[in-house]
């Protein structure tokens, strides 16, 4: 399976899709001035990565998908929710997967907004309070 | 009254690396260095939502003689952090983005949170400039109506400048 690496810009985060080292990860701010390019590729890889997991039939490794942003505009939320609905529709075909939602312990909006995110997308999220550690909601 | 422009002031033409430069100037400005950090990310959150509305509703040929360029400033007045953004916009467009300020301001917060679950749960569509979803945002990170003004000119083209003053610590 092929890795996704994007690089953190001043306006876009950083993505680290790496099945090898079993590291699933995007983290920073999100507002590219493209976002529907942005997110398809995102969302193109995951994709492509459900196929594989279907196709191997390996459901054993568990596979933990890390959002961790410090902001993301209106434009990206939608994106990122549609990210959260593919996770959970890899979840309910029987995949060990979950996403950790990071935030600032001072920043509940972003608390706030991972709860709702994960109401709309189906799934339970992991909280993780960046220095106080984590709670499963 | 005057407002202080301790934040942000910036008059001129804006694209995304525009954008990156002015929300560099904010974070490093003492009005915003100043703030808690709660408030600060609130109008942080919605000084980048008023500039994408810049680039998304900017009348795309504004009349050269007019010489009018989008504006932005954060600034403090009587300890309130107001907000103002403002840019030509065709006239065709304005009755639509008005309308829909309205809406926005009629709707109380639980409502304005439902509808704006609703349009994020909706599916996306790639000519969707946002669906409001922005000025929905402003509304709720600032805790305040939208006020804004619409001026005419004879070209057809309209100037639209918002307002927003922020609560702080809202919760």
């Amino acid at each position: 399976m092929r890795k996704l690496i994007v690089n953190r810009t001043s306006n876009s985060p950083e993505v680290h899709f790496d099945p090898d080292k079993k590291r699933f990860e995007i983290s920073g701010e999100s507002r590219p001035p493209n976002v529907p390019a942005f997110y398809d590729e995102i969302i193109g890889w995951v994709n492509d990565f459900t196929k594989d997991l279907s196709v191997s039939g390996d459901k054993k490794d568990p596979v933990e998908f890390n959002l961790d942003f410090n902001y993301f505009n209106s434009s990206s939320a939608k994106y990122i929710l549609d990210f959260c609905k593919k996770i959970a529709t890899l979840r309910a075909n029987g995949e060990n997967a979950t996403i950790r939602w990071h935030y600032e312990s001072d920043d509940l909006d972003m608390l706030e907004v991972g709860k709702e995110m994960s109401r709309m997308a189906r799934i339970p999220f992991d909280y993780v309070q960046k220095d106080l550690g984590s709670n499963q909601e | 009254m005057t407002i202080s422009s301790g934040f942000l002031s910036y008059s001129g033409p804006v694209d995304y690396s525009r954008i990156d430069f002015l929300l560099n100037d904010l974070k490093e400005s003492k009005g915003f260095i100043h703030l808690d950090k709660e408030t600060g990310r609130r109008v942080y959150a919605i000084v980048v939502e008023c500039l994408e509305n810049i680039i998304k509703y900017s009348a795309k040929e504004p009349a050269a003689e007019l010489k009018i360029q989008p504006r932005i400033s954060v600034g403090d007045q009587n300890g309130r952090i107001i907000i103002k953004a403002g840019n030509l916009i065709e006239a065709e467009k304005t009755g639509d983005i008005v309308l829909n300020i309205d809406k926005i301001n009629s709707l109380d917060d639980s409502a304005l949170i439902a509808k704006l679950k609703e349009k994020i749960n909706t599916t996306r569509k790639k000519e969707d400039k946002g669906a409001g979803l922005g000025l929905m945002l402003i509304k709720l990170k600032s805790g305040n109506n939208i006020e804004y003004n619409v001026s005419s000119f004879d070209d057809g083209s309209n100037y639209l400048e918002l307002t927003i003053e922020v609560n702080e610590n809202l919760s």
